[in-house]
């Protein structure tokens, strides 16, 4: 493992795209304490104005404070990205890991995967948001119904192959118990994709979760979100050109940081999948 | 061929019954009903439960899952709530625009893909290399609803080359048909375009590497033929099973890119039908793109075993 993280670290992409992302989640962690300004403060005299040195980012068209809102959308997008990498890498590994010591289990459950990948990722949210309704949590559920089935797979396609090893067969032979073996001696060789696959699905998160907010699935006014405000800022999109600029900033900064760092984690760990 | 065939349709039941029952689940745990949604709020409880009943909603779940599959096995998606129309005619006038708007966006997809795929490989490692990298991976950033907000308010708002929104069907004449999709279809095919240019660029520089090409090479063959008739043929099964497997990826940009240029497609079907709680066409819609998702990628595999027979070993191991 620390070998692994070396190897990353000697990693150009890897470094300047988790340079970016934290420096995007440090923002969103301490950005509230030192620009205090409240988000949901409506001062209609305000109402899109534009960037100025008191609004650097400008108003929205309640008047709110541009750069305040971005700052909570950060929390919010982020957030939901965290809690869908963490519940679909639990759930992958799970029923990755185990699928692979049953037959019957395993295509049972890969029939399950098999069927929920084929209807297309956004439009499996949009269908479940429209079940559970519009929340936060809600969001974070559908996204990881949405994502589990891909990491297990992944998970799975690694796991099969660890098993055939003959430190495994020596492993069973001595009577290690099915617990032991999978998660001390599978699930650690299967990190390197396992990492890899965590960090595409944050990044898909983080662009879904936009997404369905800017259909007004996701996360719903007042509170702030990335796609929200862009939302509303494709209305006054004539007059107020900050409300669709700094959003997408925000989003194209983070998928972006997201993807060269699981670009790179993908060419240090797995040499084999190496673009060039 | 056949058994490979037969093996490959074998397995695409199970798939689509795992499907229909997550589709019919989805919609049976929706909280509120659609009867008081039809009625409205001062609906009577008496008149709800008549509602209830005669859209059949009072059944036990597996007959009404029973009762549905055999609906969808005969071609009947059920009724629309809220259009008073078959849900499979519903599904039928608004399949044109997706339609359209995802095979022009695919176009648009291949012909920056396919040159830029190449040029990279042949110059990999080069500065132009870099930057075509840099510019595929913004591509892949970007989503795109972003990608439409920022070319709805280059062209439209500010340069008014092309309308904000809206959608012209294809009779009233080419030349407005393409007007109006030409920047949904341009949004969604540069994120299409820099998915495909990333797999175009993989399989050109291990095609080049085949001992075909080498063999060519010494055999005096131009350079530009190399390319086109050696590299290019063997790179050409893979990016155009990326092509296939990228179509639920275009349904779905699709429906979010429909809904910011209020195209009459299947995106706002269902958007539409959310707020109005119209559960038999989100179950149709979400049916018929599975279905449609999965017979794709299944005529994508029997291509590929077809071409390719190393790939028919698939399932013996």
């Amino acid at each position: 493992m620390m070998a692994n993280f070396k190897k990353a670290l000697a990693n150009k992409g890897f470094v300047v795209g988790g340079c970016i992302f934290l420096a995007i989640a440090l923002i969103a962690l301490v950005g509230p304490l030192v620009w205090t300004v409240n988000p949901n403060a409506q001062e209609m005299t305000l109402r899109l104005s534009a960037p100025s040195p008191a609004h650097p980012f400008g108003c929205d068209d309640f008047g709110r404070d541009l750069l305040a809102r971005v700052i909570v959308g950060a929390r919010v997008s982020l957030g939901v990205g965290i809690a869908v990498t963490l519940a679909t890498s639990a759930l992958g590994l799970v029923i990755g890991a185990y699928a692979c010591y049953n037959e019957r289990l395993d295509h049972i459950l890969m029939r399950i995967c098999d069927g929920l990948m084929s209807i297309p990722g956004v439009l499996l949210a949009i269908a479940l948001m429209a079940m559970m309704g519009a929340s936060v949590w809600n969001v974070i559920i559908a996204l990881s119904i949405v994502y589990t089935p891909s990491m297990a797979r992944i998970v799975r396609s690694r796991a099969m192959v660890v098993k055939e090893e003959p430190f495994v067969e020596a492993l069973r032979v001595q009577g290690a118990s099915t617990a032991r073996i999978v998660w001390l001696h599978i699930v650690p060789n299967v990190m390197a994709p396992f990492l890899v696959q965590a960090t595409f699905v944050f990044a898909e998160a983080v662009l879904s979760e936009a997404a369905l907010s800017f259909l007004g699935l996701g996360i719903k006014a007042p509170d702030a979100s990335w796609g929200n405000i862009l939302q509303a800022g494709k209305n006054v999109m004539r007059k107020a050109w900050w409300m669709i600029f700094f959003p997408a900033a925000a989003i194209i900064a983070s998928v972006l940081s997201l993807n060269l760092a699981g670009d790179g984690l993908r060419d240090a760990l797995d040499p084999k999948t190496k673009e060039d | 061929m056949l058994k490979y065939t037969l093996k490959r349709i074998g397995a695409m039941v199970p798939v689509m019954l795992i499907i229909s029952v997550v589709v019919f689940l989805i919609i049976y745990l929706t909280p509120g009903d659609p009867a008081s949604s039809m009625l409205g709020m001062e609906a009577s409880a008496d008149q709800i439960e008549r509602v209830n009943d005669s859209l059949g909603l009072n059944e036990p779940l597996p007959q009404r899952y029973v009762e549905w599959m055999g609906g969808v096995l005969t071609g009947d998606l059920g009724d629309s709530y809220f259009m008073r129309q078959p849900v499979t005619q519903a599904i039928a006038e608004h399949f044109g625009p997706t339609l359209s708007l995802a095979l022009l966006a695919q176009l648009i997809a291949l012909l920056i893909a396919l040159p830029c795929g190449v040029v990279a490989a042949l110059k990999h490692g080069s500065r132009t290399d870099a930057v075509l990298r840099v510019v595929a991976l913004l591509g892949v950033a970007i989503p795109g609803f972003l990608m439409a907000l920022m070319l709805m308010w280059l062209f439209a708002v500010t340069l008014r080359v092309f309308p904000v929104a809206g959608y012209a069907p294809l009779s009233k004449g080419w030349f407005s048909h393409l007007r109006y999709l030409a920047l949904p279809a341009i949004s969604l095919g540069c994120v299409q375009a820099a998915l495909l240019m990333r797999m175009t660029r993989a399989s050109v520089i291990e095609a080049m590497q085949l001992d075909c090409v080498k063999t060519a090479r010494a055999k005096g063959v131009s350079e530009v033929r190399v390319v086109l008739a050696h590299a290019l043929r063997n790179a050409a099964l893979p990016i155009l099973t990326s092509v296939g497997y990228s179509f639920g990826a275009l349904i779905t940009g699709a429906v979010v890119t429909e809904a910011i240029f209020n195209i009459p497609g299947l995106g706002q079907l269902v958007t539409s039908s959310i707020e109005r709680r119209d559960y038999p066409v989100i179950q149709g819609v979400l049916l018929v793109v599975a279905l449609l998702n999965s017979v794709i990628n299944l005529a994508v595999d029997l291509a590929y075993g077809a071409f390719d027979p190393r790939a028919r070993k698939w399932g013996d191991s």
